[in-house]
């Protein structure tokens, strides 16, 4: 590699064997193609490259990543693993590799901060954990009982911030108007433990969620509904299910399902063009492409244009895998990116179904001062056409 | 009890297992799903390395099977239950209807009626066919038709079309045909060889495949570069017909990737180095390869590999993350993996490698047969037996890529194997008998008929038929001439015989069509009349007159009555002809008591031959004594052994150990040996077994360091290894310079590899590219890696001594992956060593060819890879090309397959067109004696004093040894000197300069002349076509006659011969017209021939374009000359 991995290597069989058993051997059956490198998102912007092959061949090597960057800057789109012939789960490998450098101390300052956060507050924000329902207190959403259909988990986002929160309204809107039996845990409910995850801390992860999927099954939660498709991934993949009836989803599934069962019905038209941008870990983390599609489809007078990247090489909004508590600069933004293939579809509206997405693609707006797009969430376009 | 064998799929493996059973005295029905048999190589243009061109090579054997009086042929038809068990299996099979009967004259005026469009799926859909159709011209059997689903006349419908029903002359289609019929054969065993199918790659989205018209399949571009495809051999793309300026062909297209097929297709690399080599050669400059690991594991391949570097191809490691329209062009974003680069660049044409996947319906066929499928989808079969051709259940048998991918002679070897296997179970060998007839007598006095066919309108269109008629009536010794709709057919077949016997017709002429295709037909006709069928002369005027002078129809009638008088030449000087039949001794000799010799010999044996094995060491097992395990499935190999030596008692081989050949001599079906222990014997074959020895190494101080150790010494110490750090390198002594891979040794490597990494070790593997092409290989390989094995990379164009150091117990190199320059503290070097030739005192005494990397030379790098240019001498395994034990095995049952067929008989019979040496003519001069390319001129004394000898059994009939004889001593039948000259004589009887006169070999450049026919390529009727076994038959009297009567042009055509080979059908026996050319050329110019006047040129079966093209230039030519003539003429009068 010309871009100077590295110039001279002795294998040290001591580190070799401590890394392969940190990354799982996730990175052993790499053979090199390249494909990874070349589909990364950070390979479409100027300046910060990320040679994903680079982490993946130095750990084959038995060195230890670059501490400072390469390694936090995955956003574990996994755009990678869509393209990846021998199925290495790279961002897997890369927050196992984030678990090493919590073990070794060689973490970036701040982020040990998110993680107090969590612990003290419940958010990775710092907001105060009494403030966490403050975005429904004229809604009259009622606590959740065990006799509810679902529990609506609202999530830290869309609790404490203002755009979200928008989402989070509008998604009360729907399932009352469909007829659903649902509460929330009020400001009982706390972080999912998504930036525990992502930044590595697997130590704290585990206890972390051990308590907190002990809370839910004591309040009797089994469907459990999310906005966020990072709360929907951790709840599924992460979460054990004590009861033997835990079922998370997110809420473009749950939806749609109501749509299906005729519950969830349209009464206004909106004449409006719209683009849909998969979020990563909705769609090739979890396969949920046509959900949210079917959705938009639903709503009259709704027409759907595809952007030039979407279902499994959808392009990351960059707001994933802890970049949301690390700075980007605004030229290495992808959702700049993002926003430019939007325009070029000509939708008046970008949708998505993400918090970290319609942050990251606000701000793109506001950076490019795009004019004549806007961004928002599929709950905001179907509780518009209710 | 069953004396057949069904094989179930028509490709070239089926196809080879059904010619190796037939020619073995089995019966064998051949049942084909599709409408013709060929399978994929009958669609591909040319084949590598070789670039041969892949019907040339495979339309011979089509038509062999068609012919064969014991081959039976099912198509379209698919194998619905089996019942019963090895030895007596019943078999019902569902035959579709064509439709269409046997009346059937290739006319081609159904096609043209038919108002149907659809793609031809049989040609990668690239070209369209009617709902009446030939899938590819050679189709067999009965080329055409009617695809019943498609068809307007589908019934129920109340208003058929009819449009065929109404062109067609002979009558010959039937709609009311039932739909599909049962048949039920009894048979002893069953051979699979249903091939395979390509990955649609639309399901890798990223890769664009069905967005734009110019990302193509392989297949599609093969179709491109073929001159019978749509474009007519032009690479142009299918966006906007324009010739792309730059090309990119992406390898691994859904193989080696989990998410479709995790395993290796295995032939895809070398086609695409050849297509990627065909694209430079039509003029595309840019052209790249974008590749993960070259598998150039076979004989030439990496030479093949490194040419097309050194022409130009830029090879870039990588695969693309997405392939995607941008504007006019094709944008691909990849990383150059080795340079450490991500590059995005445009490409007018994008070629995608598809995997090779298990063929559609092959589950299914599985559980009708009751056999097993393998994790990939392929057929399963057994390790225990050595990992190739035995399926789950006793009495099926696997071949060609029904049991994973594999390239053509691998896939041919396959099928020969199979072929030996399916015979042990046979009870009785069946051998056609020749119809019984009173014979007609009197044939002294030529009396000649002529009939010339209308062909429909596809002759009488163009040319006056009565004219031509009338003309035969005048010429000499013509007592018969009559005319005929379609002559062919069943009633004019008759007519012809009746004619025989009616008016004492004993020569025959037949100017209607090719006798490439119907001279069988005809010479049946004459058997069935009771007359020698070599009193046959068939005039070719559908393919080289009408169909390629349609403009021009005086000059055509004119050319057809030249053709007539030609044939009518040729036939009156034809002699009645006997096929020899010559004694076989039906024993084989098996030289060689390792896996391959044992294998052979088992087999023979079984079949009922006394075979005996020779082998020098007390020991049989050769190498597979000193191995552990046989990798990729881990076999134990002591357990192959163990079955192998057991079949071998079993079967009562006659094993002399610790003994020798000394002496071996003689010729195909009588060989005598003398053994080391004094034993003679007499045989009629004789198979090669004698293996390759590994290379001993004299790198990395190996014997002075007792850290470095070789694989093979790896292997006995495997489970005692102490060593922790442990390094492998790949390549020692292989792929350097003439030297290929070896085949083996990556799988078995990472065998050993993976080994010692699951007893806790620190495993290194520092090699080139991984070429891990065999089944299950690739996976084993994965999980090497999976279990933290390290693969490093040192560059491909290093040998490794040069490329990597070993000192102070580090082992230091660059890692092509990383850039880095790697040092790897080593307590055991392994070397991973080639395989080579190992020397062998017989090849001078059977007179046997070595290729350039020493290992002895096969008849057909594709087809014949077991057979040797001697006839009657077989190789198997190692001493062909190295290869791993499941090869080796598939290769020895191959080789035990062709010896069965020679010994089967206990005669040989030949096509009675061997040479004749006249003893009163031969002054001894032995000229002729190296000049035959197969050996089969003995010297009867000394140069100058004694006489030759021809071989017949060994003699092919290529005539080289005619045309080198300076005093007419060897005479050629049916292709005499007499003949030919009259030929000569009749062809420039009238207005010589006008015209050219055309020598052409019947197995490429004359089949090019029909191809061009087929094809309808028009070029101008000055041509006169005469048709020879091989271009090395014509002699320079020939040449010299032709001037001397004036002839405006001579030209010479024949098979290919270029710097990789030739297609020459007589092994090379073309060089010879080339060098016989370049001298005789130099004389006739100082004689005042123009050198444009006199010619050669090489022209494929496929070639009919070229032909074409060539006979325009000749056709110039001729009319320059007659320019001048008329100027000085002018000038002088």
């Amino acid at each position: 590699m010309s871009t100077g991995l590295v110039r001279e290597i002795t294998f040290d069989d001591a580190t070799w064997e401590r890394l392969f058993r940190a990354t799982g051997g996730t990175f052993a059956p790499c053979f090199s193609c390249g494909v990874c490198t070349a589909v990364c998102p950070w390979g479409l912007v100027g300046g910060g490259r990320l040679s994903i092959r680079e982490v993946v061949r130095r750990v084959q090597l038995g060195l230890e990543p670059d501490p400072t960057d390469t390694l936090w800057r995955c956003t574990t789109c996994a755009a990678c693993v869509a393209g990846c012939p021998r199925g290495v789960d790279i961002p897997e490998g890369m927050v196992r590799l984030r678990a090493n450098a919590w073990r070794e101390g060689r973490v970036p300052r701040n982020l040990h901060g998110v993680l107090w956060a969590i612990h003290w507050d419940g958010n990775p924000y710092r907001r105060p954990p009494t403030h966490r329902a403050r975005w429904a207190k004229d809604l009259d959403v009622p606590e959740f009982t065990p006799d509810h259909e679902v529990l609506y988990y609202v999530g830290c986002t869309p609790s404490y911030d203002r755009r979200l929160q928008k989402v989070a309204r509008s998604l009360v809107e729907i399932l009352r108007r469909s007829g659903v039996s649902f509460g929330t845990l009020g400001d009982q409910e706390r972080c999912c433990g998504e930036s525990v995850y992502v930044l590595g801390h697997d130590a704290y992860l585990r206890r972390y969620v051990e308590e907190h999927a002990r809370m839910l099954a004591e309040a009797g939660v089994r469907a459990l509904v999310t906005i966020s498709p990072h709360c929907f991934d951790m709840f599924r993949r992460f979460y054990p299910d004590l009861r033997g009836d835990f079922r998370p989803l997110h809420y473009t599934q749950y939806l749609a399902g109501l749509l299906e069962e005729g519950r969830l019905r349209f009464t206004r038209e909106l004449r409006v063009r719209a683009t849909y941008h998969d979020p990563c870990y909705l769609g090739r983390r979890h396969g949920i492409y046509e959900e949210p599609r079917r959705l938009l489809q639903a709503i009259p007078g709704v027409e759907l244009v595809e952007m030039r990247d979407h279902r499994e090489e959808s392009l990351c909004c960059g707001g994933g895998g802890g970049r949301m508590w690390m700075e980007t600069p605004a030229e290495e933004r992808f959702s700049n990116l993002r926003v430019q293939q939007a325009l070029e579809t000509n939708a008046e509206v970008l949708v998505t179904a993400c918090p970290h997405c319609i942050a990251c693609l606000e701000d793109s707006l506001k950076v490019l001062g795009v004019q004549g797009l806007r961004v928002m969430d599929v709950a905001e376009l179907v509780a518009q056409a209710l | 009890m069953s004396d057949r064998v069904l094989v179930i799929g028509g490709g070239i493996a089926g196809i080879q297992a059904t010619l190796d059973l037939a020619h073995s005295g089995a019966r064998v029905t051949l049942v084909e799903r599709a409408p013709t048999i060929g399978g994929k190589m009958s669609v591909l243009d040319k084949n590598f390395p070789t670039l041969d061109c892949s019907i040339c090579i495979e339309a011979p054997k089509m038509s062999e099977v068609e012919q064969h009086p014991n081959i039976e042929i099912l198509a379209p038809a698919e194998v619905e239950r089996v019942e019963g068990e090895a030895g007596a299996f019943r078999v019902l099979i569902r035959q579709r209807s064509r439709f269409v009967t046997d009346e059937c004259t290739r006319c081609d005026l159904c096609t043209q009626a038919c108002p149907v469009v659809l793609p031809n799926e049989f040609t990668a859909s690239m070209e369209v066919r009617r709902a009446i159709y030939t899938p590819i011209p050679q189709a067999v059997p009965g080329a055409y038709l009617i695809d019943i689903d498609n068809c307007l006349n589908d019934p129920p419908n109340y208003l058929p079309c009819q449009r065929c029903v109404e062109v067609c002359g002979p009558k010959c289609i039937d709609f009311l045909m039932p739909r599909t019929r049962q048949v039920v054969r009894e048979v002893a065993s069953i051979i699979v060889a249903t091939g395979y199918d390509l990955f649609d790659p639309a399901a890798l989205r990223a890769y664009g495949y069905g967005t734009h018209p110019d990302i193509l399949t392989s297949l599609e571009f093969e179709r491109l570069l073929t001159s019978a495809g749509p474009t007519g051999g032009e690479i142009v793309r299918p966006s906007n017909g324009q010739h792309p300026h730059n090309l990119l062909f992406v390898l691994c297209v859904g193989s080696r990737d989990r998410r479709f097929y995790p395993y290796c297709s295995r032939f895809c690399c070398m086609y695409s180095i050849k297509h990627a080599f065909q694209a430079l050669d039509h003029g595309i400059k840019d052209v790249t390869v974008l590749y993960m690991d070259i598998r150039a594991y076979g004989k030439g391949f990496d030479a093949f590999w490194h040419r097309a570097r050194s022409e130009g191809v830029r090879f870039v490691r990588g695969r693309p993350a997405s392939v995607r329209p941008d504007g006019d062009a094709l944008r691909v974003r990849y990383e150059d993996t080795l340079a450490g680069e991500t590059r995005e660049q445009n490409y007018d044409m994008v070629v995608l490698a598809p995997a090779v996947r298990p063929p559609e319906g092959l589950a299914e066929l599985a559980r009708i047969l009751g056999v097993e499928l393998g994790g990939d989808g392929f057929l399963q079969v057994v390790a225990q037996r050595g990992g190739v051709l035995v399926t789950t259940r006793p009495g099926i048998y696997v071949a060609g890529c029904a049991a994973g991918p594999k390239d053509i002679p691998d896939s041919v070897a396959e099928a020969g194997a199979a072929a030996a296997a399916a015979l042990v179970h046979l009870t009785k060998r069946t051998w056609p008998e020749e119809p019984r007839v009173e014979p007609i007598a009197e044939v002294e006095r030529p009396r000649v008929g002529v009939f010339v066919c209308h062909c429909g309108s596809n002759i009488a269109g163009v040319v006056d038929v009565k004219q031509v008629v009338a003309f035969a009536r005048t010429l000499p010794d013509v007592v018969w001439a009559q005319d005929q709709m379609f002559s062919c057919a069943g009633v004019p077949q008759q007519e012809i015989a009746q004619a025989i016997r009616d008016k004492g017709i004993n020569r025959v002429v037949v100017a209607a069509c090719s006798p490439k295709t119907h001279e069988g037909t005809f010479r049946g006709v004459l058997v069935r009349a009771g007359l020698n069928p070599y009193l046959l002369e068939m005039v070719n005027l559908r393919n080289q007159d009408s169909w390629v002078h349609k403009d021009f129809r005086e000059e055509a009638t004119e050319k057809a009555k030249d053709m007539v008088r030609m044939g009518v030449e040729k036939a009156r000087r034809l002699q009645p002809l006997e096929p020899r039949l010559q004694p076989v001794v039906q024993r084989a000799l098996v030289i060689g008591g390792g896996i391959a010799g044992m294998t052979a010999a088992a087999n023979l044996a079984r079949q009922g031959f006394e075979t005996h094995l020779v082998e020098r060491e007390p020991e049989l097992g050769g190498t597979l004594r000193h191995l552990d395990a046989l990798w990729p499935s881990g076999t134990s190999a002591r357990e192959v052994l163990r079955r192998a030596e057991e079949d071998l008692l079993r079967a009562g081989v006659r094993v002399h150990l610790g003994t020798e050949v000394e002496v071996i001599g003689g010729y195909v079906g009588n060989f005598s040996a003398r053994l080391t222990d004094g034993e003679e014997l007499q045989v009629g074959a004789v198979i090669l077994a004698t293996g390759a020895q590994p290379y001993v190494p004299t790198e990395f101080r190996y014997g002075q360091d007792p850290r470095v150790i070789t694989n093979l010494e790896l292997e006995q110490v495997l489970h005692q290894v102490d060593a922790q750090r442990i390094t492998f390198v790949s390549c020692v002594g292989s792929r350097q310079g003439s030297v290929g891979c070896s085949r083996y040794c990556c799988a078995s490597m990472i065998g050993q590899a993976l080994e010692l990494r699951r007893r806790g070790k620190h495993v290194r593997v520092v090699c080139k590219d991984i070429r891990t092409f065999s089944r299950h290989a690739e996976e084993l390989y994965e999980q090497a890696m999976r279990e933290g094995v390290v693969f490093l990379r040192y560059p491909s164009d290093l040998p490794p001594q040069e490329a990597i150091r070993f000192e102070d117990g580090v082992v230091s190199f660059r890692d092509g992956l990383s850039g880095a320059l790697v040092h790897l503290p080593t307590d055991l070097l392994v070397l991973v060593v080639g395989l080579r030739p190992r020397p062998e005192r017989l090849t001078d005494q059977l007179k046997l060819a070595h290729s350039e990397d020493g290992f002895f030379l096969e008849l057909h790098p594709k087809l014949g890879p077991a057979e040797t240019a001697v006839q009657g001498v077989y190789l198997a395994g190692a001493a062909q090309a190295p290869k791993d034990v499941r090869d080796t095995i598939s290769q020895a049952l191959a080789a035990a397959a062709k010896a069965s067929a020679l010994l089967s008989r206990g005669s040989i019979s030949k096509e009675p067109l061997t040479a004749v040496v006249d003893p009163d003519k031969c002054i001894g001069c032995m000229i002729c004696v190296p000049a035959c390319p197969f050996g089969a001129i003995e010297m009867l004394g000394k140069v100058k004093e004694g006489k030759v000898r021809i071989i017949e059994a060994a003699c092919q009939g290529c005539g080289n040894c005619a045309a080198t004889c300076n005093y007419d001593a060897i005479e050629m039948p049916y292709f005499t000197k007499e003949q030919i000259l009259a030929q000569i004589d009749a062809a420039l009887a009238e207005r010589p300069q006008e015209k050219v006169l055309v020598f052409a070999c019947n197995w490429c450049s004359y089949a090019g002349a029909d191809q061009a026919g087929i094809e309808k390529l028009q070029y101008p009727p000055s041509a006169r076509i005469i048709r020879t076994m091989c271009s090395a038959r014509v002699e320079h009297d020939f040449v010299a006659r032709a001037f001397e009567r004036g002839a405006g042009a001579v030209l010479i055509t024949g098979c290919r011969l270029t710097e990789q080979g030739s297609d020459c059908h007589y092994n090379y026996a073309n060089r010879h017209t080339a060098k016989r050319f370049e001298l005789w050329k130099k004389k006739f110019v100082r004689q005042g021939i123009a050198p444009e006047r006199f010619q050669l040129q090489w022209i494929s079966a496929s070639e009919g374009k070229l032909f074409a093209s060539k006979m325009a230039e000749m056709h110039r030519v001729v009319q320059e000359y007659l320019g001048k003539l008329e100027a000085v003429s002018g000038s002088g009068s």
